[in-house]
């Protein structure tokens, strides 16, 4: 029913609804991708501000799209090249504790390895990897909010593995 | 199945249960397990988080607020933009400021126009000018006495209430006091305006209007002689030099009016004995001071 009635994104509820739905996605997307490089709160706001100014021409099926190229544009008009940096959480992520395996030795440098590895990734592997993985997005999500197509997605989570596993294979116990 | 394949599946969590076992048999399994869970240290929300509705809100609501045109049609700027219009063109076109100098009694001044000219200006003149603008409009008022010394350029005028002097680059001497009006051209060529009369006058000669009737005579000085401190008189009644003798001393003179003969010579100005003597030898009359008042007479 509610399909058929186009919703007007102008209305604050629903634009709330939407900025709820979409906002901290849209938030991880552009840390994933820039890291802490930019004020990523910052961009993901004044995307859904543009967004707001627009919404009597944005349908809401388009929202989502929009939102993510605009921020996209937003941070990269910004940046000029600077190199991606990541914060490394030092203790373990909350609900996921785990035993440093055998075969790692040094932790503590694995830990900077691999953050390095993560910043040499280009932007596009790093946001599709972590997306996935970290935030537990499926590639087909990843895949409407990049606008790309689910093979890409793939691709490039595949591609970003072999170099974080190629980079720290060092760290294996032989 | 190929252990690439195997990996490619497991990253898109599409492994069924046969598969999953297989990749648990895989040497590098958990290290594979470890780099993807690892991933999790860099959780975007550990650092940085989305700020909620209502403080998004308040900052689109600011930044409205600037953005917000300008209401011309708001009866106070109107207002504002003709006044600040009126004022433009005001100042523009109708805003000239004057630079003025006046003499006093004994004192000459020498000025500097915009252009390099320059003016000196005898004692109890006035010379009224705009800077603005000068090189294009060389034009300036006197009352009084002056020289002028003027650079070459465009139309250079010189506005009296007895008659307009205008030349191009010269030197010369204008003399525009109540109903005396005299010009000396010392160098160049200076055109005299009067009554709608023209008058050329080249190097070396001198215009003088008299009740309305205008004279060239030559002149064989090379400046006039106040700029040496000397008053010169040629054919001059004794009332004429008389006159310039008590602006000059600030004095008052007794003199026989009915003396017919007239005074052709000069007089300097530091002296007054020296001057009453210049005046009074050549036409044979006497002198005497008495308490800052002078009295010319005849020879007993």
């Amino acid at each position: 029913m509610s399909k058929d009635i186009p919703e007007d994104i102008c209305d604050e509820n629903v634009f709330e609804r939407i900025y709820d739905s979409l906002g901290q996605d849209l938030h991880n997307f552009l840390y994933y991708k820039f890291g802490s490089q930019v004020n990523v709160d910052d961009k993901a706001q004044e995307a859904f501000i543009k967004l707001w100014d627009n919404c009597k021409t944005v349908s809401i099926s388009k929202a989502k799209s929009f939102l993510f190229t605009i921020a996209n544009n937003l941070v990269l008009n910004e940046l000029k090249h600077q190199k991606v940096v990541l914060k490394h959480q030092q203790e373990s992520p909350k609900n996921y504790t785990y035993e440093t395996p055998e075969f790692i030795l040094e932790k503590e440098q694995f830990a900077e390895r691999y953050q390095k590895v993560l910043e040499s990734l280009t932007e596009e592997q790093r946001a599709a990897f972590l997306m996935s993985k970290v935030e537990g997005k499926t590639h087909k999500e990843i895949a409407q909010m990049l606008n790309v197509t689910q093979k890409v997605v793939e691709y490039r989570i595949y591609s970003a593995f072999n170099v974080l596993k190629e980079k720290l294979e060092a760290f294996r116990k032989k | 199945m190929k252990k690439d394949e195997l990996i490619e599946k497991w990253l898109k969590n599409e492994l069924s249960e046969a598969e999953n076992k297989a990749f648990q048999q895989l040497e590098d399994a958990d290290f594979n397990t470890y780099i993807v869970d690892y991933a999790k240290h860099f959780k975007a929300s550990d650092h940085s988080k989305l700020s909620d509705f209502n403080s998004f809100k308040e900052r689109y609501n600011k930044q409205k607020t600037p953005v917000r045109k300008i209401d011309w049609f708001n009866p106070f700027i109107k207002v504002a933009s003709v006044i600040i219009v009126t004022l433009g063109l005001y100042f523009t076109f109708f805003f000239n400021q004057e630079t003025r100098i006046e003499t006093l009694a004994n004192e000459n001044r020498t000025v500097t126009l915009p252009d390099n000219s320059i003016v000196k200006v005898n004692e109890l003149s006035q010379l009224v000018f705009s800077e603005q603008n000068w090189d294009n409009n060389r034009t300036l008022d006197l009352d009084g006495e002056a020289f002028f010394d003027v650079e070459k350029g465009n139309r250079f005028d010189v506005n009296t209430a007895n008659g307009k002097v205008s030349v191009l680059g010269t030197e010369f001497n204008v003399v525009s006091r109540d109903s005396v009006f005299k010009v000396s051209c010392y160098e160049g060529l200076v055109q005299v305006t009067y009554n709608n009369n023209d008058v050329k006058l080249p190097a070396g000669t001198e215009f003088s209007l008299k009740s309305g009737q205008g004279s060239k005579t030559t002149i064989a000085i090379v400046e006039p002689y106040w700029l040496k401190n000397m008053s010169v008189f040629e054919n001059a009644t004794l009332t004429d030099v008389v006159k310039e003798l008590e602006k000059h001393f600030d004095i008052n003179v007794q003199y026989p009016t009915d003396l017919t003969t007239n005074f052709t010579g000069a007089f300097e100005h530091g002296n007054l004995q020296n001057a009453l003597k210049s005046i009074t030898k050549p036409l044979d009359l006497t002198y005497t001071i008495k308490n800052s008042k002078v009295v010319i007479a005849r020879h007993e």
